[in-house]
């Protein structure tokens, strides 16, 4: 029943005659909502939002620790400093977005071929699924600590294997050229996220509908088009978030240079995260706005290119089944 | 009347918290290095010990941490103003604790006690240009080349009667270890900045003396100085025959000392006096076989050198006072402990360090005099220069220190710079930090 029918209808007193009925909306409980939100919140602006805003504010001052954090404006001072003249600063941001851009070209299509061989249901794939999944629940001290024994020249897995099979020629000291180093630490962070890329691929892989899959399979489609012209295309979105979530992962790299190379050898390593780290702690200068400064340009660099990615990766048109 | 009362009742709380207060005392909290070093923390329980008998109801607290996670740490404690220890190690790794005011003044303690050259290393301008000693530095160590004797037998390498290879004879001696299979230098380099830089300063030091070696750090010396150019040349080529073993990049601190008198795969180790805490501890521990033949050398001598016979020796571990705690004068007194002779012959038997502080040779009892012996032995005709390799830090501006440990820590020893990038790279340094 609408308004018009209510109109002249006996059942209804005169003054709602001819008026329109509107449904009063709830009240939103305030206080309830306060309540539970408050104290994440306030978390949230002391640990997060409060660090980022202090941060951009240090950049651009002097601030030096050893009097009682003295602030001494200097403007734009850090930030020209750094983008003119400072090479460590990039050296590390070619590091940094080398491994930025590397990483998720190896890890997308390994973490894909692996999901679609546990899709698949390949032999012991439980076994398997825990097992690459596996190392992402080691810290990265931890992992440091092993691939360190791994790259060992005299007896670490890299070099034995390689003599057992005839290539000892190609043992290397891994960590000590800046040639091999870095392609030594993102094999390590390869290992450790490859499995949480395929077990998502592989619940995206779920979901598709099989209907889909098996009209393909009825047109006559071969396993490689239906994966690469059915499953693929389908995955887009998860694919996408993937590689933007790998690419910003690797951008802030940290822990696991500090544990394995420490930036070394000559900077080979050396990222923004550890060059902010050590010019921050480790120099003898008592001044935070200098390292602060680096700290907001690589965000605005990492903010300003994974907005770019997202916006030339993503379609606009969203895919439903 | 109520204002009275209100009155009357904090002046017995107050009272209360002033007798319980004096009761029980205060607990200092004492930060030190060495957590795995346990004849070193021996000496420290001791010190704790006689603190504790000499001030009933006070009690200490000492905590071990890595220095390299202390140090950031207490450089946040002390901006925030709070959460520091009363007592702190301390070291060169942080020379801008002194003039940043973190460092208590310590003319009060025992200064008669303590070698005039450990009060001089740490009387610096302080705050506002003050000086004052700022710590105390109970761990005096020398930059050493230690050697395998069995290997050096083995190999029919001759040590010297002065126990200073020449230029010729370090090359042949190192030459006999690589062709057997052996690293002539057990230095590992993942974990600390400075293990590279051994041998390459002490053969600037032959070639220099000290005095133009100190000029070199503080950056008044080109680089591209002859002599300088020559060393460089010269240990390029040691590099290239082989003395670095290939897994020094990923070797730690730690794991060279056993690499050397544990797994005996160099023939030589560049390190610290303080190689003694690691290696005369249990072997299961980590220290060296009982078996093992440890020797000492004097520096390789440069050709037409100015530093024969002179070596670096510096004052590591230190213990300074958080001058804006709640008990500095305890903190002080804690400190002071330490200036005395019998703690002086307790830490040089314990450990076969040497000490700021000052000894009674002839009183250490210690289950490594022979070491002891040996090392006075070695060092009878040693001219000491005052500046350790890792005291470089102290004199180096920050971006310099840090260009010279990518270059000689990591750069030469690998194979990554010829010797005249190296000194292009360190000259470059010298004149833009300047």
């Amino acid at each position: 029943m609408d308004a018009n029918t209510l109109r002249g209808s006996d059942a209804l007193p005169t003054p709602f005659v001819g008026a329109e009925i509107r449904t009063p909306r709830p009240r939103r409980p305030w206080g309830s909502i306060a309540m539970f939100l408050g104290p994440a919140l306030c978390f949230y602006f002391a640990f997060i939002i409060y660090p980022v805003l202090v941060t951009f504010y240090n950049s651009f001052h002097i601030l030096r620790q050893d009097l009682g954090l003295t602030y001494q404006f200097v403007g734009l001072q850090h930030f020209i400093e750094i983008l003119t003249s400072d090479e460590v600063f990039w050296r590390a941001a070619r590091n940094s977005l080398t491994w930025a851009v590397v990483a998720p070209c190896i890890d997308m299509p390994l973490a894909l071929t692996l999901a679609f061989l546990l899709h698949a249901k390949l032999p012991l794939a439980k076994f398997f699924r825990t097992v690459w999944f596996t190392p992402l629940l080691m810290s990265y001290p931890v992992v440091g600590v092993i691939w360190l024994w791994v790259y060992n020249y005299d007896w670490g897995m890299a070099n034995l294997v390689l003599r057992a099979i005839g290539l000892g020629s190609y043992a290397e000291a891994w960590l000590a050229n800046p040639t091999t180093a870095l392609p030594a630490l993102i094999l390590v962070t390869t290992w450790m996220f490859t499995g949480f890329h395929m077990v998502i691929l592989l619940t995206a892989i779920h979901t598709i509908p099989q209907e889909y899959i098996e009209a393909a399979w009825v047109d006559g489609a071969g396993p490689w088009s239906r994966a690469f012209r059915i499953i693929i295309p389908l995955l887009r979105p998860t694919i996408v978030n993937l590689i933007i979530l790998d690419f910003i992962g690797k951008m802030k790299q940290f822990a696991l240079v500090w544990v394995m190379t420490r930036g070394g050898p000559m900077r080979g390593t050396e990222t923004v995260a550890t060059y902010v780290i050590k010019r921050a702690f480790e120099w003898k200068t008592l001044d935070l706005g200098y390292p602060s400064a680096i700290a907001v340009i690589w965000f605005v660099i990492i903010f300003g290119l994974s907005f770019g990615l997202t916006r030339f990766l993503q379609r606009k048109e969203a895919l439903e089944f | 009347m109520r204002w009275k009362a209100r009155g009357l009742v904090m002046a017995m709380f107050a009272l209360i918290v002033g007798l319980n207060t004096a009761a029980y005392g205060v607990e200092l909290q004492w930060w030190s290095h060495w957590a795995i070093e346990d004849n070193k923390k021996f000496v420290l329980f001791e010190v704790k010990k006689r603190f504790e008998a000499k001030n009933p109801g006070n009690t200490v607290n000492l905590t071990f941490y890595e220095k390299a996670n202390m140090f950031p740490t207490l450089r946040a404690a002390f901006t925030a103003g709070s959460g520091f220890p009363d007592v702190f190690y301390y070291e060169a790794d942080v020379p801008e604790f002194i003039p940043a005011g973190w460092l208590a003044d310590l003319s009060s303690i025992r200064w008669e006690n303590v070698e005039p050259s450990a009060k001089a290393f740490w009387t610096r301008p302080g705050p506002g240009g003050k000086m004052a000693p700022w710590a105390l530095a109970v761990e005096s160590a020398s930059d050493e080349l230690y050697y395998n004797k069995k290997l050096f037998r083995q190999l029919g390498v001759t040590v010297p009667a002065n126990g200073a290879f020449t230029q010729d004879q370090f090359k042949d001696a190192i030459g006999k270890c690589t062709k057997a299979g052996y690293a002539a230098f057990a230095t590992g380099t993942s974990d600390r900045e400075y293990p590279g830089l051994y041998i390459p300063s002490m053969l600037l030091l032959t070639k220099l003396g000290g005095e133009d070696v100190k000029r070199l750090v503080k950056g008044e010396l080109s680089w591209k100085d002859p002599r300088v150019v020559e060393v460089f040349r010269y240990y390029r080529e040691l590099v290239d025959m082989g003395a670095y073993s290939k897994v020094m990049t990923s070797m730690t601190l730690a794991e060279s000392h056993r690499y050397f008198h544990t797994e005996q795969k160099a023939c030589m180790f560049p390190v610290g006096s303080w190689y003694t805490g690691r290696a005369f501890v249990p072997v299961e521990k980590g220290g060296q076989p009982k078996e093992f033949e440890l020797g000492l050398l004097n520096y390789p001598v440069m050709n037409n050198g100015k530093g024969a016979g002179q070596k670096y020796i510096g004052y590591g571990g230190s213990f300074a006072v958080a001058p804006k705690g709640p008990n500095v004068a305890l903190a002080t007194a804690l400190v002071n402990t330490f200036a005395d002779v019998e703690i002086g012959n307790l830490w040089t038997g314990k450990t076969g360090i040497q000490t700021g502080i000052k000894t009674d040779v002839p009183k250490i009892d210690s289950p490594i005099k022979w070491y002891i012996e040996m090392f006075h032995q070695v060092n009878q005709n040693t001219k000491w220069q005052d500046i350790a390799v890792q005291n470089f830090k102290l004199n180096m501006k920050s971006e310099m220190w840090e260009v010279w440990v990518s270059v000689l820590n990591q750069g030469l020893p690998n194979k990554l710079v010829s010797a005249d990038e190296a000194i292009e790279k360190l000259e470059a340094a010298r004149l833009k930090f300047k």
